[in-house]
């Protein structure tokens, strides 16, 4: 290479570069800026997610000085995000990082409304979906100028909350004046039973939105009891979705004050996964007898973004 | 589940009811079986009524003072079960977040392995001491960032270059 040809390069290429590398003007700036652009071929890793280990194959990442990786992704929102890795490794043909951690459990609210702050150093506040990788060389040449960047299938880390009762709904098959279910039905037990003056009520009668989980109180009547199927809904968004639902109770009260649940009372809950966000729970209950069950909602989702939309007050 | 019925049968006892009755049958219960009676000719018995259920005879009084024991109780295993449902689910949390850190870092050891054998190539040809030759040309460049003259930032950044620069890069 000529120094003619060198100096007319290194002008030209020198406007595509940050300033930051152009005040350390020299050698290897020059061959760093007079290389091939860089390139993306493959990327290499086990899972991708916030702590993911990573390895991008390519070529002209200059070897020599350390470079950037970079993750394009969008927050929950909608707002594109970029990143940087932390390196690991870097060569002329692979370069190594790892994405950005998730934050500790329990450091910022989970399920709240709460958007990522600006500038955030951990990765949350996102959802799954496609990302891109940049590689940036030390002298700041982008692979996304010489053709299209890696994708991967992000998938975020994953948290675990009990779902509030106001964001699941409940209908009955049974209607009577007694059955309850969440904040559906009332607290009409029938009168001919003398039922307490003031029984249970509805869980969303006076409860806070920290009360979690799900309830149902069924007061029947003299004569052959009653039974139904109780539907719960859990009303997520935001990839958010029920994962289990847990610590069944039911607590049958029978017409001679004892809770034998091998009797005729009883309720069955009934829940798989892929049952859209719902649930039921069948049950039978004898005459003047309360049954009550209830249940805690386990919802899992991207950490970080919130499961409804309605903000709730602790 | 199979349901057991319990008898619903009642028979209401009406207390010194036959006119014709002796001193002594006065004080004796007349017995009524009635068919299982609509919700509000239950509410019409009179507190001393006695009830069959199951075989057992109960005034509707006692009766209706088990529910009231009962409904106590039940609002206290209710409150139980809430306090006992918490615990286990901060159980089930911590497990499977475990789980998920426990597999990113077995993933990512899995990488790692790459990566070792990656810079292992690198180190091939560059020679055993790329990774701390990079690192002092990275400091060297530091340095001359810093430079008090012009002459001492480009025999810095000669020094740099010498240290990483390879035919293949000039």
């Amino acid at each position: 290479m000529t120094a003619r040809s060198f100096l007319a390069g290194l002008a030209v290429l020198a406007t595509l570069a940050p300033r930051a590398a152009l005040a350390n003007d020299g050698l290897l700036l020059a061959a760093c800026i007079l290389a091939p652009p860089p390139s993306e071929q493959s990327l290499f890793a086990f899972s991708m997610q916030p702590g993911s280990n990573i390895v991008i194959f390519g070529a002209n990442f200059f070897g020599p000085m350390d470079g950037q990786i970079l993750i394009h992704l969008t927050d929950y929102l909608g707002n594109p995000q970029v990143m940087s890795l932390t390196i690991n490794f870097w060569s002329d043909g692979y370069v190594g990082g790892i994405v950005p951690p998730a934050p500790p459990v329990g450091s910022f609210p989970i399920g709240g409304a709460s958007p990522p702050a600006a500038g955030f150093s951990t990765l949350y506040g996102v959802m799954s979906q496609t990302v891109t990788f940049e590689v940036v060389t030390w002298c700041g040449r982008s692979s996304a100028a010489s053709g299209p960047l890696v994708p991967a299938a992000f998938t975020p880390f994953m948290d675990i909350e009990p779902l509030s009762w106001i964001y699941v709904t409940c209908s009955m098959t049974s209607n009577n004046s007694g059955d309850g279910c969440q904040d559906t039905g009332g607290q009409n037990w029938p009168s001919e039973c003398e039922w307490p003056a003031v029984g249970l009520p509805p869980l969303g009668t006076g409860s806070p939105a920290s009360t979690t989980g799900f309830v149902a109180n069924h007061y029947s009547g003299w004569g052959g009891g009653n039974t139904g199927t109780d539907t719960f809904v859990a009303h997520l968004i935001n990839q958010w979705s029920v994962e289990a639902v847990t610590s069944f109770t039911v607590d049958p009260m029978h017409v001679d004050g004892s809770y034998d649940n091998s009797a005729g009372m009883w309720a069955n809950l009934s829940f798989a996964p892929s049952a859209q966000n719902s649930w039921t729970v069948h049950w039978r209950q004898d005459a003047c007898s309360l049954l009550v069950y209830s249940g805690l909602i386990s919802v899992t989702g991207p950490i970080g973004v919130p499961y409804n939309w309605i903000a709730i007050s602790p | 589940m199979a349901r057991t019925s319990i008898a619903l049968m009642v028979s209401a006892l009406v207390w010194a009811w036959a006119p014709s009755a002796s001193a002594e049958e006065t004080t004796r219960p007349a017995v009524f079986s009635v068919t299982t009676p609509t919700p509000q000719q239950f509410e019409a018995l009179p507190p001393d009524a006695v009830l069959d259920i199951n075989g057992e005879r109960i005034t509707k009084r006692e009766f209706l003072t088990r529910r009231l024991r009962a409904y106590d109780a039940a609002m206290k295993k209710v409150q139980e079960a809430k306090a006992r449902a918490e615990a286990e689910f901060a159980a089930h949390r911590k497990a499977l977040l475990d789980a998920q850190e426990a597999k990113l870092k077995e993933n990512n050891q899995r990488v790692q392995a790459e990566i070792d054998r990656l810079v292992a190539a690198d180190n091939a040809i560059h020679g055993p001491d790329w990774q701390a030759r990079k690192r002092q040309a990275a400091e060297l460049l530091q340095q001359a960032s810093k430079a008090s003259s012009s002459q001492e930032r480009e025999e810095l950044e000669k020094r740099a270059a010498d240290l990483v620069l390879t035919p293949s890069h000039r």
